[in-house]
């Protein structure tokens, strides 16, 4: 997959690899961007702001590194700086931001909400990501730039506490 | 199977499903320890309270469009900025070129004169171009 892309680069086919990554890795980043952002619409335009740096920076790719590492490291640092930017963390619950129509908001969920919140920031955002990520460990991995086994240590570690925390 | 291996093991199951014979030696654990049966049921409501409440969002139907259309618009803006300029040098030189063909003066002058007419002219189009974005976008 990767392979295609650099190849459509290498032939400056820019707008082609840009679909073609948009295309495979597009969901993926949006992910991460709701993740960090806490905040749907937010995470839409955040997106929409990694892949105009990405199609920017698109001539400058000397092939080096896959394309979608280069994607996912424009896409952290974005959405950090998207962060850093608003305190995204103050003032939105995950629970608005991931279902922000739902209006069957349960007390359970708050609970559950109040757990998630108590996890280091890195167990937090690991287990958010598995599940948001479809139950990939290599696509948190990946987004994350951790290794396999690191991003399962933490889901491990997570799941044990959020156990602990519900006896 | 001691205590700690089925307890890892629970948690593997979570990110992809054990094989068939890991499974009944997990099962046959679980049946004699109350403490790791009590771990494996609340492993459970983790596990399904979390994929309750974390769903996969979805992009709207119109970001790709609209990535696409943007990024359509940015290129076009950065040909309609470069296109004065590129008029302009192209102009320059097919002036040049003339001038040499047909005034009685030194191709080296006539190189030089042009060059220096060349861009003292893209001075004065640059000057003209930020005056009028002044006037266009007075409260910038």
């Amino acid at each position: 997959m990767d392979g295609d892309v650099q190849e459509l680069l290498k032939k400056g086919r820019y707008e082609k690899a840009l679909e073609q990554l948009l295309e495979l890795y597009g969901k993926k980043v949006f992910r991460m961007a709701v993740m960090m952002l806490k905040d749907t619409g937010r995470a839409e335009e955040v997106t929409q702001d990694v892949f105009m740096k990405l199609w920017q920076a698109l001539p400058a790719y000397d092939g080096r590194a896959a394309p979608s590492t280069w994607l996912y490291t424009i896409a952290r640092n974005t959405c950090l700086s998207a962060v850093r930017g608003e305190s995204y963390r103050q003032t939105t619950s995950l629970k608005e931001a991931l279902e922000p129509t739902a209006s069957n908001t349960t007390l359970l969920n708050i609970e559950w909400e109040e757990y998630l919140s108590k996890l280091p920031d890195i167990q937090r955002e690991v287990i958010t990501l598995f599940y948001l990520e479809e139950k990939s460990v290599k696509d948190v991995a990946d987004l994350l730039d951790l290794p396999e086994g690191t991003v399962k240590s933490h889901l491990h570690r997570a799941r044990r506490a959020l156990g602990k925390m519900m006896d | 199977m001691e205590c700690q291996t089925v307890q890892e093991e629970i948690l593997d199951s979570f990110e992809e499903p054990r094989a068939s014979l890991i499974q009944r030696e997990i099962d046959a654990h679980l049946a004699d320890c109350p403490t790791c049966a009590r771990f494996a049921v609340c492993q459970k409501t983790v596990e399904a309270q979390l994929s309750a409440m974390l769903i996969p969002p979805e992009m709207s139907s119109a970001f790709r469009s609209v990535l696409l259309k943007t990024i359509r618009r940015e290129r076009m803006r950065f040909w309609s900025e470069a296109l004065p300029d590129i008029v302009h040098f192209v102009s320059c030189a097919g002036a040049t070129v003339l001038c040499a063909i047909l005034l009685p003066f030194g191709t080296a002058v006539i190189f030089g004169a042009g060059t220096v007419a060349a861009l003292l002219t893209y001075v004065l189009l640059t000057m003209v171009r930020d005056s009028l974005q002044d006037v266009e976008k007075p409260d910038q």
